[in-house]
């Protein structure tokens, strides 16, 4: 498994794109190939140099080939590393003029094997998904995908989780200031609480007018790491550029589970009774 | 009842009798620094007990008062004590004081019988518990007119079945429960039975949420609770988890008022209590953005062993407007489209 920290890739159009994938994925594998790569969110807007989210429709972000150009980006960046890749995010718009943001699965063929849209509004994207699931990318491992702040929303990780995720992945873009404490409530928080493994990765600096300060973490149970951090590798988040690498090992999270059955205290009677009802108040 | 049974509950009630925990804590007095609230800010203590066995309800009594007496003295309007505070009270069972000085609660118990359980104890000595310990804080928090979250007792209700409750005591002599809806694995071992309600109380400090210690580790808790209208949240807890570990710690309060943009009140029991090794902070806690240092704290105890009050002020006002400015962006259809089906497939066994 690896995970970036990244700066945008100023990439003129999706050949070049994939290639900086591949470029950047290599410089991990010459080390230690990884059966599944993560890029940040909102890489691909490199490809837009010129795009105004507080204006998506007159901006370039309304040009159907940014999606076009992703996806063939990480269909070839996944056929030519031969492993699963999610080559961060990216924004679409809808025919109303709403951003949401998108991230996608290849396989190691470079299959598209998964999609999945934010589900919970922000700041910039205003129109959500209310569909998710896991999507099985290898030996019957399920990964999660969290867009943006879903990470911070701990309905989904549960949701994916209880569907059978044995791996959440964040790719995130987090804007400017980026402390660890917010980090820490997010994917560290849901990987704690579900019992699974958590990949984020990050963007960071500029892009347009905008500062991103993405950190870049492989998660597990605290129980997995002889610091109780949590943290594979250690000593936490990392904040410089370029990858993390960790083996995951799902056996070992089923040791878990089973040494310390967290879920099983779940009490579905109690959420009968309250949820999803109690959403709908507005307290 | 036979001979040995009336004999041992009129001894239990002799020992709870509430006149006289009532008589005591008056003597004692109710003087403290009168202090001007300020309208919307709510001064919180959170106590961090050491545990000790209480062969008499006095035992008991007084260090309540000490402990209550000090927070006061801070000016403090809401105090939190930990989980299983009425624990200390086990040692009243004429006996068995004794008995776990030597050995844990199962293995005192198994000198008993054989199918002795823990909450077969908690029956036994249910009555007198609670007593004792709603007398005393009951009288407490009229006699210095604070609210006082007592932590939590275990106790048997009318249908036997023996329950870990979260009390809230109110200046006008109201006391709001709150059952534990999520058990650990040695509750269940002990033979409790959890909670399928979560209510939010209504009070002149705010609208307060009462779970207690493990319903903590599950975002589910706080998110009714902050739906059913919850600003305060107070937790009592009691970890057995040593060596104290930082970061399995902050798989508890922490995180949940940040998910749900609440206030978190902390008290924590620790020290060696029926065989186990209790470690944690009382805490104070916040959303990031109302914190000083952006830590999400208020204030927390310096160690997590030995005893601590911990004091800080918890601003209603300035939390009712970041949830105004930064809205929780939830999606009901979501939630509607899987909930029932992903909490029902887990109820029927299933697995992850």
């Amino acid at each position: 498994m690896a995970t970036f920290r990244l700066p945008p890739f100023a990439a003129p159009d999706a050949a070049s794109f994939g290639r900086a994938l591949v470029q950047a994925a290599e410089s991990t594998a010459q080390r230690n190939p990884a059966d599944l790569y993560l890029f940040p969110g909102l890489l691909a807007l490199g490809l837009l140099p010129q795009f105004d989210l507080a204006d998506p429709e007159g901006s370039a972000l309304a040009d159907a080939s940014l999606k076009d150009a992703y996806l063939a980006a990480g269909s070839y960046a996944a056929r030519t590393l031969g492993a699963v890749v999610i080559p961060g995010t990216v924004y679409l718009v809808t025919p109303q003029g709403r951003l949401q943001q998108y991230a996608a699965v290849f396989d190691r063929q470079g299959n598209l094997v998964g999609e999945q849209l934010q589900t919970h509004r922000d700041a910039v994207v205003q129109a959500v998904s209310d569909e998710i699931s896991p999507v099985a990318v290898d030996a019957g491992v399920k990964v999660g995908l969290l867009v943006g702040r879903d990470a911070w929303y701990p309905e989904v990780s549960r949701i994916l989780t209880l569907q059978g995720a044995d791996i959440l992945l964040a790719p995130l873009a987090p804007p400017a200031p980026y402390p660890s404490e917010e980090a820490l409530w997010g994917l560290w928080q849901e990987v704690q609480q579900n019992q699974v493994f958590g990949v984020e990765a990050g963007l960071f600096g500029m892009l347009g007018d905008l500062a991103y300060a993405g950190r870049a973490a492989i998660v597990a149970p605290c129980e997995m790491t002889e610091d109780d951090s949590g943290f594979l590798p250690r000593p936490g988040y990392f904040v410089g550029t370029g990858a993390q690498v960790a083996t995951l090992r799902v056996d070992d999270i089923q040791k878990v589970r089973r040494d310390y059955p967290l879920l099983r205290h779940l009490n579905p009677g109690l959420y009968r009774k309250y949820l999803p009802l109690v959403y709908r108040r507005l307290p | 009842m036979n001979v040995r049974d009336f004999t041992l509950q009129f001894m239990l009630q002799m020992r709870s009798r509430p006149g006289r925990i009532a008589g005591r804590l008056r003597r004692r007095g109710f003087r403290h620094k009168v202090r001007t609230p300020e309208v919307g800010v709510v001064r919180a203590a959170a106590v961090q007990l050491e545990w000790r066995l209480c062969e008499t309800a006095e035992e008991f009594v007084d260090l309540v008062y000490d402990t209550v007496r000090a927070a006061v003295a801070e000016g403090a309007e809401l105090i939190a004590f930990p989980e299983d505070t009425a624990s200390l009270l086990v040692g009243v069972m004429p006996g068995l004081g004794p008995m776990l000085r030597r050995a844990t609660v199962d293995e005192a118990l198994r000198q008993v019988g054989d199918d002795v359980q823990v909450a077969d104890l908690f029956r036994l000595l249910g009555r007198a518990t609670r007593r004792i310990y709603e007398t005393t804080f009951s009288t407490l928090a009229h006699g210095y007119g604070v609210h006082i979250a007592a932590g939590s007792a275990v106790l048997p209700i009318a249908d036997q079945r023996v329950l870990n409750i979260g009390h809230l005591f109110t200046p006008e002599g109201r006391i709001l429960r709150q059952t534990k809806c999520h058990l650990m694995p040695l509750e269940e071992e002990w033979g409790l039975a959890a909670g399928e309600d979560l209510e939010v109380f209504d009070t002149a400090l705010g609208r307060i949420g009462l779970p207690v210690c493990m319903d903590a580790t599950f975002f589910e808790t706080f998110r009714i609770l902050r739906q059913l209208g919850a600003e305060i949240v107070v937790l009592p807890m009691a970890d057995p988890e040593y060596p104290y570990s930082p970061w399995k710690a902050l798989r508890g309060i922490w995180p949940r008022v940040q998910e749900s943009q609440v206030f978190g009140v902390q008290g924590a029991l620790v020290g060696e209590a029926l065989g186990m090794r209790l470690t944690g902070h009382a805490g104070i806690y916040a959303p990031l953005a109302l914190t000083e240092h952006g830590d999400g704290r208020l204030a927390v105890s310096d160690r997590p062993e030995g005893e601590a009050i911990v004091l800080a002020d918890l601003d209603v006002t300035a939390l009712r407007r970041l949830r105004e400015e930064q809205p929780l962006q939830l999606n009901p259809a979501l939630y509607e489209r899987y909930f029932p089906r992903v909490y029902s497939g887990f109820w029927r066994g299933g697995t992850h």
